[in-house]
């Protein structure tokens, strides 16, 4: 295993791990706080790389202004990948649905600084071995260093969390941001049940 | 003067039983729920909601149980039990804390239990280990309130001959059966070739509208875990506690955490001091209180309420509340219905989304099989359709073989071919968790909740026994599986606890030093207090209980009314 994933792996103490388990396991989390606030919205432009940019990499510059969105949507595209077989990460609003997660005021706040440290951990590892952040990896390279971080305890988790939140990204109804149109249950032919949850009825809005 | 008749504490099962009979009948009755006051136009197909956030249970940072899980054998031979908060499990033992408890969120496959279910000790004799006793009252003390619980809350099903059927006083049920779906006939055809009786799962859900409120099962497919939307489910809100408030003699508090039950010097209970939304403490006084909590939580606000009288808890002065609490034990697995190997007309008709199963199996409810040894109470089988929840299934997906993490084009193709080629049947089976001194509710020394009240320590153990009869009965439902062509068929029997079907905690018996009910679900030195949820069940049955609580809560009502 890689220096910086021991690192990573001793940098929680058992008892984070268990409590990261516990959250990956269980029905979790109030969002009291969106009520207020509203539920998902894209993620402005400036945080995301736009489509004229996609092809050059950013700067610096441009990278603190778009961090730690630009590796959380260059893992998930890794993740759930554009292969011809339904729709992508980018497709299901992957990442907005990922940053509503997260902004959630309810969200336990050792699962946020896990997920947005990780991004950390992978970059300080894809520097060491590729010399490259690694959204701007090359394919084979991104999937290597997922491979390596599913070796430690700690990445395996990240990843688990990740996942998560595209399958919730994938197959919520639509109101909460992800699955535009009902493109992840069209995918899977899932039938979704009724009365489906009105913009006024979220599941926050219950609380 | 009191503030109410009678104060309920809970909504659920237990609760709008006693709540609508005692509030048609004239008098004051307070519901006092920890839970929010959802309605009927608050409940959506929503899976976020139902399954994946905290909206209908509390959050476990602010409310959690200990959880006593067996840990070996010590060099002495006796068990080790090692701790753990759900909090940091995230082993979740709360069940629908809103009103109406769980059973907003039941499948409602209803069972009664059979004769012989009242008599256990009698009927089988003792089990080494098993604090098997008979019950004080008989199936036909509770046959009528049955009945009443088919016709109040509204059961669906058609009534089929059985070698074990339990005896009616009505021909048949008063709703005809929910439509079902294709694979009850391959059911009802794998079972013929077996020679086993594919039963007609009664259930709680309306297959007729009976009131603008209370309209006919929409058919969405989504049932349980999920609140309904048309009012066909038979919970205690729907069915009875909205009766009960359209009186005008009974008042819902939601938000209000009752905390403990304040006791004078003659042992009777004077008033439930209670928290509100806002953290306000109250004190409601009643001329009489029924706990209706859930199992777990009934022992521990009994256990929390010291009193002169109870200085070990209301009811407790012979250490019995907490005490044989059970769950119920069984297994449950699957059968895949591969759809290259069907017709294409059979493959569309799978794929409706809508009807339900139905279907059960009762043939060895008592096992008299020489290969599993001497003639033994045995349980249920139920078939149904996997859960349609869609996130919670592809999380399960994202693991290999070798339980590596999934991802890129090979999870993606594992998705697809999962939920898009094949139907997974379930079965589910249903039998005694029997009652152990290693299965009981106590108060935790150091854990409390977020309004500093010590909570409830489980400890979940299991009796051996349990799992030789989850598995005789978890082999007969694979051969029906076999029998109608799945593939990939597999099931797991354990020791593990469903918790959302608890009941004991509180057994009823004539004998205050081995019970802490009297017959009639009264606290016995705590004559103004009854218990009517689950909690009263020395033992269990081997079907759900829900129907069986309705039941007694009805009994309970009549009870009450009779003593005011």
């Amino acid at each position: 295993m890689h220096r910086l994933l021991k690192q990573w792996d001793a940098s929680l103490t058992p008892a984070q791990f268990a409590k990261l388990d516990a959250n990956l396991a269980r029905r979790e989390f109030l969002f009291d706080g969106l009520k207020a606030a509203g539920a998902l919205t894209l993620l402005p432009a400036t945080m995301l790389l736009t489509a004229c940019e996609e092809d050059r990499k950013p700067d610096q510059a441009r990278l603190s202004q778009i961090e730690p969105w630009y590796t959380f949507a260059a893992v998930q595209q890794q993740l759930f990948p554009d292969d011809g077989n339904g729709p992508d990460a980018r497709g299901i609003n992957a990442t907005s649905y990922l940053k509503f997660v997260l902004d959630a005021p309810d969200t336990d706040p050792d699962d946020r600084k896990f997920i947005l440290d990780g991004v950390d951990w992978l970059n300080r590892l894809a520097i060491a071995r590729f010399k490259a952040v690694f959204a701007n990896c090359e394919p084979v390279e991104k999937d290597k260093l997922l491979h390596n971080i599913t070796s430690s305890d700690a990445g395996e988790r990240w990843l688990s969390f990740l996942l998560r939140y595209i399958f919730e990204a994938l197959l919520t109804d639509p109101v909460y941001g992800g699955n535009p149109n009902g493109v992840g249950w069209k995918w899977l032919q899932h039938i979704p049940g009724f009365p489906r949850p009105p913009a006024n009825k979220r599941y926050f809005d219950l609380l | 003067m009191s503030d109410a008749d009678v104060c309920i504490i809970g909504s659920g099962a237990g609760a709008g039983p006693v709540a609508r009979q005692l509030a048609q009948a004239g008098f004051n009755v307070v519901v006092l729920e920890k839970g929010p006051h959802f309605t009927q136009q608050d409940y959506y197909k929503d899976e976020l909601a139902c399954c994946l956030r905290s909206v209908y249970t509390p959050n476990l940072r602010n409310e959690r149980h200990v959880i006593e899980d067996y840990a070996g054998k010590a060099a002495d031979g006796h068990y080790k039990w090692s701790s753990q908060s759900t909090a940091d499990s995230g082993w979740d033992f709360w069940n629908g804390n809103v009103v109406g408890g769980s059973s907003n969120f039941m499948s409602g496959f209803f069972y009664r239990l059979k004769p012989q279910d009242f008599r256990l000790l009698s009927e089988f004799g003792p089990i080494a280990g098993a604090n098997l006793v008979d019950w004080p009252i008989s199936y036909e003390d509770l046959e009528p309130y049955y009945t009443m619980v088919e016709q109040v809350v509204g059961v669906s099903g058609h009534f089929q001959p059985h070698p074990f059927a339990e005896p009616r006083s009505t021909p048949d049920f008063p709703y005809p059966p929910t439509t079902e779906h294709v694979v009850s006939r391959l059911i009802d055809d794998a079972c013929t070739k077996l020679q086993f009786h594919s039963l007609r799962t009664p259930r709680a859900i309306l297959s007729q509208a009976i009131s603008p409120q209370r309209r006919s099962c929409e058919y969405s497919g989504y049932c349980g875990s999920y609140g309904c939307a048309s009012g066909a489910k038979g919970s205690s809100r729907e069915a009875l506690l909205n009766d009960a408030v359209h009186t005008g003699h009974c008042r819902i508090l939601a938000k209000c955490k009752v905390n403990r039950l304040l006791s004078d010097s003659s042992g009777k209970a004077t008033a439930a001091e209670y928290v509100d939304a806002h953290g306000v403490t109250h004190q409601l006084s009643a001329r009489i209180f029924v706990v209706a909590c859930q199992a777990v939580e009934t022992a521990r606000l009994l256990l929390l309420s010291t009193g002169p009288k109870h200085p070990q808890g209301l009811g407790n002065n012979h250490g019995q509340v907490g005490r044989n609490l059970v769950f119920s034990a069984g297994g449950s697995g699957y059968g895949d219905l591969v759809y290259h190997e069907l017709t294409p007309q059979l493959v569309e008709q799978l794929k409706l989304r809508g009807p339900f199963v139905n279907r059960g199996l009762q043939d060895w409810y008592f096992i008299d099989d020489k290969q599993f040894g001497a003639r033994a109470k045995g349980g249920t089988i139920d078939f149904l359709l996997r859960h349609p929840n869609a996130v919670n299934r592809a999380n399960q997906l994202k693991w290999d073989n070798q339980d590596k993490l999934l991802w890129g084009s090979a999870l993606k193709q594992k998705l697809k071919k999962e939920f898009t080629e094949s139907l997974s049947v379930r079965y589910e089976v249903f039998c005694d968790w029997l009652p152990t001194d290693d299965c009981f509710v106590s108060l935790d020394p150091k854990v409390k909740d977020k309004w500093g009240v010590p909570v409830a320590k489980i400890r979940i153990g299991y009796h051996d026994h349990d799992l030789k009869v989850g598995q005789y009965l978890s082999d007969k439902a694979k051969q029906v599986l076999q029998a109608m062509g799945t593939k990939n068929i597999r099931g797991d029997v354990s020791g593990s606890p469903p918790q959302n079907l608890q009941a004991g905690g509180c057994r009823f018996g004539k004998d205050p030093a081995t019970s802490v009910l009297d017959p009639q679900c009264r606290i016995h030195d705590a004559p103004n207090v009854f218990v009517s949820d689950g909690s009263w069940m020395p033992t269990g049955g081997s079907v759900p209980y829900t129907w069986t609580i309705y039941a007694n809560a009805f009994r309970v009502a009549d009870i009450i009314k009779r003593q005011l």
